[in-house]
């Protein structure tokens, strides 16, 4: 089992729901030591992924009735997660379906961190809504703080 | 995922209307019509809206080179049926002989898209059907060994096509005359040991398949499928149907035509003087049988699975008996593989053509047609998915339902037509999920 992995979920094409996708890339850029993953939120995929690290961190676009840009951080082993699909996903299944799977087959992480920003624009366009690309840089610089991810960048 | 939001159902009036704002577990944006007038149905309608995508008038003026990568993106879940019918379409027209160990790797290839499509349905989208749960997170809840053994399986065929095809969606390692890249004999056979695990879970989950119980549906199909003497059909061979047909892909359009209708964006594809036909496993299984493994058909025996299959609704245990054979064809294909300082592709010179080819895609045969002009440009193009060839197929099997089933309510013949259209596992498209089904009575 793997310690920690920071995974961004999106589709790279569809406006702010690139969100996950251009945070991976910035972390990438601060640090190459990171573990850190991609994906369009196959379901197979994230409850793989879910069940075989000790540590997850995950950054998405969400739907929500708060302004573009605001970025709300869950714990998903504590908290409950919001059961009306906030988080977005062009392939059907909420993150919240995908969680709730997980601990259906016990393949849950022992942390779960889940970094939700509030998109606006959700068209076919590689660009996002300036507000949604600050949340993300505030988001980036709240990741960085975590004691476990510092501890990677910091490895020989 | 599903999500059922509304259900308003108006009683007392001489017409009855049905809503369901979603319904998950099918590919793309349908509804079906259902108009009955003293329990006699007098009008049935599988309606497809999904905007038309235009994939064919987009490849016109392209170079041949872009045709594997475009058509890839028609869909998430088959890419490399789309990839392999163009490419072997276009080295047919310019009589480029594939080389046996570049076609294994390409069958590799493709039995990972098997695999992988599947799983996907047997799992996430069929399985939960006949266990009466709303989707696979509510299965998973009783059930969670059999749904993690069907994410470990599809896994297996995700990492053949990462490996193989460069990468999970939409893989990027085909072209004309063979791949850009062969992986190396670490690459590949560090494969072998999850999918030997994968085989020993596909054979549990074949037990645990056929515990389900499937409604009594017997029809008499017209079955197309391609057939080859020498394997189990995927990408070599000739047209075949129960009839007698047995024509090259060049041929396909002097016997099968497309026809519009008038609800639908999507074509039907009709055989010439037969009408409705079926492609996809049951079709492979009932004309191929015997090409499968010994080991596969051991373990359809062993399940006491009858050699003729004639109702759709078993067709996921057909499904499950190709994904096993798909997992040993991996394993024999890497497991003998021997050429991997071979050159990943041949040289080949372009001319003016047209050039046809048929493959096995998960759900059936899938036909692409190309006129490339000397500069080796597409001049034209035409594709004919498996699920246009099965809608009207799709259709007679829901008015068949519809007609014997009288006594069901609205909402039990609504559950009904769903599965009923789950069994052929159609692809209208790869994003939206959303069928509704409107029922009147007059």
């Amino acid at each position: 089992m793997d310690e920690l992995i920071i995974i961004g979920i999106g589709n790279p094409f569809r406006g702010d729901d690139r969100a996950g996708w251009v945070a991976i890339e910035r972390l990438a850029e601060q640090n190459e030591k990171l573990p850190l993953n991609k994906t369009r939120g196959d379901v197979g995929e994230l409850v793989d992924k879910l069940g075989s690290h000790k540590k997850v961190i995950i950054i998405d676009a969400c739907r929500s009735e708060d302004p573009a840009g605001t970025w709300k951080k869950i714990d998903a082993i504590k908290d409950q997660m919001p059961s009306e699909a906030p988080v977005t996903s062009t392939h059907g299944a909420t993150l919240s379906q995908v969680i709730e799977m997980a601990k259906n087959l016990d393949r849950m992480p022992e942390e779960l961190t889940i970094f939700a920003i509030s998109g606006k624009d959700y068209d076919l366009d590689e660009s996002l809504t300036n507000d949604v690309d600050k949340a993300i840089s505030a988001v980036i610089q709240e990741i960085l703080k975590d004691k476990d991810v510092q501890a990677c960048m910091n490895k020989a | 995922m599903s999500e059922e939001k509304e259900i308003k159902v108006k009683v007392g009036t001489k017409s009855r209307t049905i809503h369901v704002d979603y319904l998950a577990r099918v590919e793309g944006e349908g509804s079906l019509y259902i108009r009955t007038n003293q329990n006699k149905v007098e009008e049935l309608t599988l309606k497809i809206f999904e905007p038309p995508r235009f994939f064919e008038a987009l490849l016109r003026g392209r170079s041949h080179t872009d045709a594997p990568d475009i058509t890839s993106r028609i869909c998430g879940i088959c890419p490399v049926a789309y990839q392999m019918s163009a490419v072997c379409a276009l080295e047919e027209g310019l009589g480029i002989n594939i080389p046996e160990y570049i076609h294994q790797l390409r069958r590799l290839l493709y039995c990972g898209e098997w695999i992988e499509s599947h799983t996907l349905h047997i799992f996430m989208l069929h399985a939960p059907d006949f266990l009466h749960y709303a989707d696979m997170v509510q299965m998973s809840k009783e059930h969670p060994d059999i749904v993690n053994m069907g994410l470990r399986i599809k896994k297996a065929g995700n990492e053949i096509i990462k490996n193989l095809g460069g990468r999970q969606i939409h893989p990027i390692n085909v072209k004309v005359g063979g791949f850009y890249k062969i992986p190396s004999e670490k690459e590949l056979t560090s494969l072998i040991p999850i999918l030997t695990e994968a085989l020993r879970m596909c054979k549990q989950s074949m037990y645990w398949i056929n515990t389900l119980t499937f409604p009594n549906f017997d029809r008499s199909y017209e079955y197309v499928s391609i057939y080859n003497d020498n394997e189990y059909p995927i990408s070599r061979g000739r047209i075949v149907s129960s009839s007698g047909l047995n024509i090259t892909a060049g041929e396909f359009l002097s016997h099968f035509e497309e026809q519009q209708v008038h609800y639908s964006t999507a074509l039907h594809c009709m055989m010439k003087g037969k009408g409705a036909y079926l492609v996809g496993p049951m079709a492979r299984y009932n004309l191929c049988r015997d090409k499968l493994s010994t080991s596969t058909l051991q373990l359809l025996d062993e399940i006491q699975f009858e050699k003729a299959c004639t109702n759709p609704f078993r067709s996921i245990i057909i499904r499950m008996a190709e994904v096993y054979y798909a997992i040993e064809e991996a394993i024999r294909i890497i497991s003998t593989f021997k050429d991997y300082s071979m050159s990943p592709s041949i040289e080949y010179k372009i001319k003016e053509m047209t050039c046809h080819a048929v493959t096995e895609a998960p759900r059936g045969l899938l036909f692409h047609k190309y006129q490339i002009n000397s500069d080796g440009n597409i001049t034209n193009a035409n594709i004919i998915p498996p699920t246009s060839q099965n809608q009207r197929t799709i259709e007679n099997d829901l008015y068949k339902i519809a007609s014997d089933d009288k006594s069901l309510s609205d909402d039990q013949l609504r559950y009904k037509c769903e599965v009923a259209i789950r069994n052929y596992d159609p692809c209208i498209s790869c994003s939206a999920h959303f069928l509704n089904l409107e029922r009147k009575k007059m």
